[in-house]
């Protein structure tokens, strides 16, 4: 067992997924779940199932659409790719992320000078 | 935007949601073999392959669950498969859904009935225009309080000049009308004097031809009338030519310058109209002759206390101009339904609701016992799908969704057993004279419904919510450790199932005793002894219009020719009377000639019936004292009087009343003079009241037709052979005097006296207060039943234990029938001081009956002991028969 694997941080598992697919083109979902750990240099406990959900919610809203295609193996699967509108979303929450995360980041680097 | 295209994404996977499932299952099918195949290139062997995928993957049906969550609308998803789930369990246990479902529809149809009949009564609005701006008028002085009626036309016209606050005040007097033309026989009618404006006031208008007008009103008018749909279509054939035509309407020939529309008969069931001024002229002059009835409409803005204020100023100064016929009169205004249902209605229709409330309370509680028991037969079920992950609130959630589902059905089968009663009391209410203003008509409409599916909401919560949250409590879990027997929630189970039986046998008494009392009412006004015997008597009615026959002397050569016609019918006995036995008479105040006469009553009041020769020969009865009247009596002066037995015992205690003066006085008629008589005779009693008690004191008083010709009579006949050829004959007497005049109301006289609005009423409601107290004693006896036998059932094994070990039969016996004995007596007691309660509200609707009929009373407690005792003697004789040795065995 790997130890101390972080959660997924709640709302963000969205993100990773239009992040992927922006990144490495329209994917089925054992890819994704595959990039995602990989990218986390395995430091992410992800159920792969949960993906499921999360990819639902997002062709819902619409930023990813899917299609029925084929595996590099030959296998039927489903495969995502994203909308404009997710590539406009993913900037809007990328900002916003690094913003989020700055100020965070501020916050843990203070030192309070004794003064 | 997203929220829209997430909605419509949503309802797509509603409909495509089985597509959506396959799809589903072959992406996670897809993906765990790629996860496979990765972990066989690293060198894993095909099944640890498989299986590395699965953990890697996570909890498939976690997933299917969530995607499923999300796909749809969650709620919706869950409530089709509560739902799917609740038809399954109610289509497998088909008993016992068709016995709660028939219990619940039983109450549901009772409900819905009676609200049919409060909704049509009391809630639905009138057939006007803005109709709670409409309010009827009438008096209420020292002696009266009437809306109908007790308004004269002289001061209906100084109200109509001088009130500010009516957009308009209009006048009607409904009467019978003769209407003859050429066609057919003379027919006679409901029909009203209207003043012009009433049915603009209303807001309605002819469908054709045209409405009064001011000019129709004036006295020297050519006279007109405006036929009713009913009459129209059924006289007229529907033909629009009859507008124009000359018909005679009570003897007038009259115009007929339209016709209503049909469904209308305002002011209560006329089938046509005709001005004011068309009444006789002394009805017209005459400031104390108190015939119409009045209604106006507010005007803007104005309230009823307002308009009440001004009309009452108004009358005090008309009281102060005429003291002799306006003293102590004031107007009396109410909200214009209040006209047409008497304060009697109005009290027994919440009765009715309370009583059919308790009706579907009963069978909630029975149902409620049902689930009960059933929810403990399935405490393994329930426990084992709350062990794999199922809260509380979806245990309970899915128990209401089968409560919901149980209420529905019944709901259906209620609402067409409405349907039913509602179609059986309209035919019963519409016999002969009964006199339901035109808008009365039941029929289930939206409002009912929307009550139906209230009830329905309500009984499912009722029946169902303590079943749902006993058995999910979160102690039933322990049912898996047990032997799945005597589980931990049978105890707060039977708890609550004995609290429901005593609930129920609580509210038993308070039902019977209403329709117990209901009962004894019927029979007593049945079996109220009239005195005389009805049986084989033909009765018939004729009306004088006014008009024809202004003057009394033209109505005394009526009543003088048609009585020497009624003397020479060969092989028959007739005569003439106002009123029929127990159908009332003119009320006065009476007071002897030693003492001095007011306007106050100081003796009991009299009913006075006007007769002619031959009425008591009719009947086969003679006088005590004296002969019967004569038409015309013979000597001028004083005119005769003849008093029954009561009445001259009472007024004239141990003398003799032959000779004696007395005097009469109208109690209503302010203008009229005290009239004097002399006594003739003693009549034997015959009761002319219905509706008071039965110990047949009321006083009664006979004057001949001679001395005071009504404007109407009746002929009862008695045939020596074939009473059936009775009816032409009379018809034929009484055409030969006038061929205008029509002879109504032809039938056995116990058909009419059975039709009048009294009895009809009674025996309605009655009969349903009846039925209702019936069906709530059979889920009494069912409920108690259903208990006791689960419990003995449930003891099967201690009962067993206990023979074996020698317990007595009489043992046995009291040990099941113990609990129930215990509920009988508390369920009674706290029941019978319900039905002294009950009584109480009857009391103002019953007749001849004490509210708190002792004989009713311990009828009702004795019937309740018996059929409790009965209920619980199955069970109690099943468990005596308990073999102990197959029960012992069978452990």
């Amino acid at each position: 067992m790997t130890p101390e694997k972080s959660d997924v941080l709640y709302g963000t598992l969205g993100l990773l997924v239009i992040k992927t697919l922006e990144a490495l083109g329209p994917l089925h979902g054992y890819r994704i779940a595959r990039r995602i750990e990989q990218i986390s240099g395995h430091q992410l406990a992800l159920n792969q199932g949960t993906l499921y959900p999360a990819l639902l919610k997002l062709e819902q809203t619409g930023w990813i659409v899917s299609q029925w295609g084929q595996s590099e193996s030959g296998r039927r699967v489903r495969i995502y790719a994203l909308t404009r509108a997710g590539r406009k979303q993913l900037d809007r929450e990328e900002a916003q992320w690094q913003r989020a995360a700055s100020i965070v980041e501020r916050f843990l680097t203070i030192r309070e000078d004794p003064s | 935007m997203t929220a829209l295209r997430t909605l419509l994404s949503r309802l797509q996977a509603l409909v495509r949601s089985d597509q959506m499932d396959r799809d589903l299952d072959d992406e996670i099918a897809g993906h765990l073999a790629e996860a496979a195949d990765e972990y066989i290139r690293q060198g894993l062997s095909p099944e640890e392959a498989h299986r590395a995928a699965r953990r890697s993957f996570g909890g498939v049906l976690q997933v299917k669950e969530v995607h499923r969550q999300v796909r749809s609308f969650g709620w919706l998803d869950n409530l089709k498969r509560d739902l799917r789930f609740a038809a399954r369990i109610l289509t497998k246990d088909r008993w016992v859904t068709l016995a709660a479902v028939a219990m619940l529809a039983t109450g549901i149809a009772a409900n819905t009935t009676a609200f049919a009949i409060v909704n049509t009564i009391l809630l639905r609005d009138l057939p006007f225009d803005q109709p709670d701006r409409v309010v009827a008028i009438g008096v209420q002085g020292r002696n009266v309080r009437t809306l109908t009626g007790g308004v004269s036309y002289a001061d209906f016209r100084d109200w109509r000049a001088a009130a500010k606050s009516f957009a308009g005040l209009g006048a009607m007097s409904e009467t019978t009308m003769n209407v003859a033309d050429t066609r057919g026989a003379p027919e006679r009618y409901i029909g009203s004097y209207i003043s012009a404006n009433a049915f603009g006031l209303l807001g309605q208008q002819p469908m054709l031809g045209r409405d009064l007008s001011a000019d129709d009103e004036r006295p020297a008018a050519v006279p007109v009338v405006i036929l009713g749909h009913t009459l129209w279509r059924n006289r007229y054939g529907s033909d629009p030519g009859v507008l124009g035509r000359t018909i005679r309407v009570n003897g007038v020939s009259s115009v007929v310058i339209g016709v209503m529309p049909e469904n209308f008969g305002f002011p209560a069931r006329s089938r046509l109209w005709q001005p004011l001024a068309l009444l006789p002229e002394a009805v017209l002059a005459s400031r104390g002759a108190r015939q119409l009835s009045a209604f106006g409409r507010l005007a803007p803005g104005v309230g009823m206390a307002q308009a009440v204020a001004e009309l009452r100023g108004i009358a005090a100064a008309l009281a102060e101009r005429y003291p002799g016929t306006n003293r102590d009169l004031a107007p009396l205004v109410a909200a214009y339904h209040e006209r047409s249902v008497g304060s009697r209605g109005r009290s027994i229709l919440p009765v009715l609701m309370g009583v059919v409330a308790c009706v579907l309370l009963m069978a909630c509680a029975n149902v409620a016992n049902l689930l009960l028991v059933r929810a403990a037969a399935r405490s393994h079920e329930i426990s084992i799908r709350m062990a794999i992950g199922a809260g509380r609130a979806q245990i309970v959630r899915q128990m209401l969704v089968e409560s919901l589902l149980l209420a529905m059905l019944a709901g259906a089968a209620g609402w067409g057993l409405s349907l039913f009663a509602i179609r059986g009391l309209s035919g019963a209410l519409s016999v002969g004279e009964v006199s339901l203003p035109y808008w009365i008509t039941f029929t289930l409409d939206r409002h009912v419904f929307a009550f139906s599916i209230g009830i329905c909401l309500a009984t499912a919560l009722l029946f169902g919510l303590v079943p749902a949250l006993q058995t999910s409590k979160p102690g039933i879990a322990n049912v898996l450790t047990e032997t799945g027997r005597a589980a931990a929630g049978t105890v707060r189970t039977r708890r609550w199932a004995n609290g429901l039986v005593i609930f129920q046998l609580a509210l038993t008494p308070v039902l019977l005793t209403g329709g117990g009392l209901m009962m004894r009412g019927i029979v007593a006004q049945y079996e109220m002894d009239a005195g005389v015997d009805t049986g084989g008597i033909v009765w018939a009615r004729v009306d004088l219009p006014p008009v024809t026959y202004p003057a009394k002397e033209d109505r005394v050569r009526f009543y003088q020719q048609l009585d020497e016609r009624l003397a020479r019918m060969p092989g028959a006995v007739a005569g003439i009377v106002s009123n029929t036995p127990f159908g009332g008479g003119a009320a006065r105040n009476l007071w002897r000639d030693d003492e001095e006469a007011t306007q106050q009553p100081r003796r009991a009041r009299v009913l006075v019936v006007t007769t002619g020769p031959r009425y008591f020969e009719t009947f086969r009865k003679s006088l005590i004292r004296g002969s019967e009247l004569p038409l015309l009596e013979t000597q001028r002066g004083t005119p005769s009087i003849i008093l029954n037995e009561w009445l001259a015992a009472t007024v004239f205690p141990g003398e003799d009343p032959i000779g004696r003066r007395i005097c009469l006085t109208a109690p209503s008629d302010t203008s009229s003079r005290p009239e004097w008589f002399s006594v003739a005779g003693v009549a034997p009693n015959i009761r002319q009241n219905s509706t008071q008690d039965a110990s047949g004191r009321d006083g009664v008083a006979f004057v001949s037709y001679g001395s005071n010709p009504l404007p109407g009579a009746g002929i009862v006949a008695r045939s020596a052979s074939d009473p059936s050829g009775l009816a032409a004959v009379l018809r034929e007497q009484v055409r030969a005097i006038d061929p205008d005049l029509p002879l109504f109301e032809v039938m056995p006289l116990d058909d009419r006296l059975a039709s009048s609005d009294e009895r009809v009423g009674l025996r309605v409601f009655g009969t349903m207060f009846v039925v209702f107290a019936v069906v709530a004693l059979l889920l009494a006896a069912v409920g108690l039943y259903a208990v006791t036998a689960y419990a003995a059932a449930q003891r099967t094994r201690e009962i067993g234990l206990r023979v074996a070990l020698g317990a007595q039969r009489s043992q046995i016996w009291w040990l099941v029938t113990r609990r129930a004995a215990w509920q009988l007596g508390t369920g009674l007691s706290i029941g019978m001081v319900g039905a002294l309660g009950m009584g109480q509200l009857l009391g103002s609707v019953l007749v001849g009956i004490e509210a708190t009929d002792a004989a009713t009373l311990t009828g009702v407690a004795g019937l309740l002991a018996a059929v409790g005792l009965c209920a619980c003697l199955v069970p109690a004789r099943r468990a005596m028969r308990v073999d102990p040795s197959a029960v012992l065995r069978s452990e």
